[in-house]
């Protein structure tokens, strides 16, 4: 096993509840999304890219942060954001 | 943040749980795409289906996964710092989160059969179920990947950290397939 984990560990022990502000975050972005689909005749690709841009941030806090890929190689990283441009692409161009 | 101040890289779990996770997001990548085809051929009958999807439930459903997914990262923090029933409870939390989501999964499920509403209804009802259904057997198997976690952490000999992250990082990506999942099906 590397020293990252037990690095992790102590980082952890002084903050014992760590993305606390991530969730808040979270939370708020969600509640942003639908209030953007409360104005269901509003549904435009440029509501679509909206909300997929809400979308991909949500999905890059989630992996960075929560699946703790900010520690990750580089190839991980990019392979993992390939994804979310790919998924943001693929949903705005096809809307 | 200070973990961000942890010099070397390091992959959370094992290679091996990322070829799955990053293969199960391209499956789900295709998936998005064949709906987003099927929907540019008839966005009008996918608007009006669409009103009949119920907004709350996906909405509770999105912040149950994510409180799960943040209870599960206080569950993997608490093991490295060797708290056992810290963790057990951060868990037991999670799994609370995932239960709740299937529970307003079958009463969404139940609200729509009850209204006659089924896959062979029409396009947009056809991928609704299939979509949810793939994702929520996903759920599932996250619920059971937890519980074997919770589990292990009841044991004399605790589980690897490799196993507790690739655990872990399994959960957060039903999260994560649910967070493209929700507004593709119920906001755009």
């Amino acid at each position: 096993m590397t020293d990252t984990p037990a690095a992790m560990s102590r980082a952890s022990t002084k903050h014992p509840r760590p993305g606390v502000a991530v969730f808040v975050v979270l939370m708020a972005l969600t509640g942003l999304t639908s209030l953007i689909a409360e104005t269901r005749d509003a549904r435009t690709t440029l509501t679509t890219a909206v909300v997929l841009t809400v979308v991909a941030v949500k999905i890059h806090l989630v992996g960075t942060h929560f699946m703790e890929l900010r520690h990750a190689p580089l190839p991980l990283r990019l392979l993992f954001h390939i994804w979310i441009v790919a998924i943001w692409t693929v949903i705005v161009v096809l809307s | 943040m200070s973990a961000d101040a942890v010099p070397t890289t390091h992959i959370p779990g094992e290679e091996g749980v990322w070829v799955l996770i990053l293969g199960e997001m391209s499956m789900f990548g295709v998936f998005f795409a064949l709906y987003m085809g099927a929907r540019s051929d008839d966005r009008i009958a996918f608007a009006e289906s669409q009103q009949h999807l119920d907004l709350t439930i996906g909405v509770v459903n999105t912040v149950l996964l994510l409180a799960s997914s943040w209870f599960v990262l206080q569950a993997v923090t608490a093991v490295r710092a060797g708290a056992g029933s810290q963790a057990q409870r951060g868990l037991a939390a999670a799994i609370a989160c995932g239960l709740g989501f299937m529970i307003g999964k079958v009463v969404e499920y139940g609200e729509k059969l009850h209204a006659g509403i089924t896959p062979q209804s029409d396009s947009l009802f056809m991928y609704y179920f299939a979509l949810t259904g793939i994702h929520a057997f996903h759920v599932i198997v996250g619920l059971c990947v937890l519980s074997f976690l919770w589990r292990a952490l009841r044991g004399p000999e605790q589980p690897r950290l490799l196993t507790v992250e690739a655990c872990a990082s399994y959960w957060h990506m039903v999260d994560l397939l649910w967070i493209v999942l929700f507004p593709l099906l119920y906001l755009v």
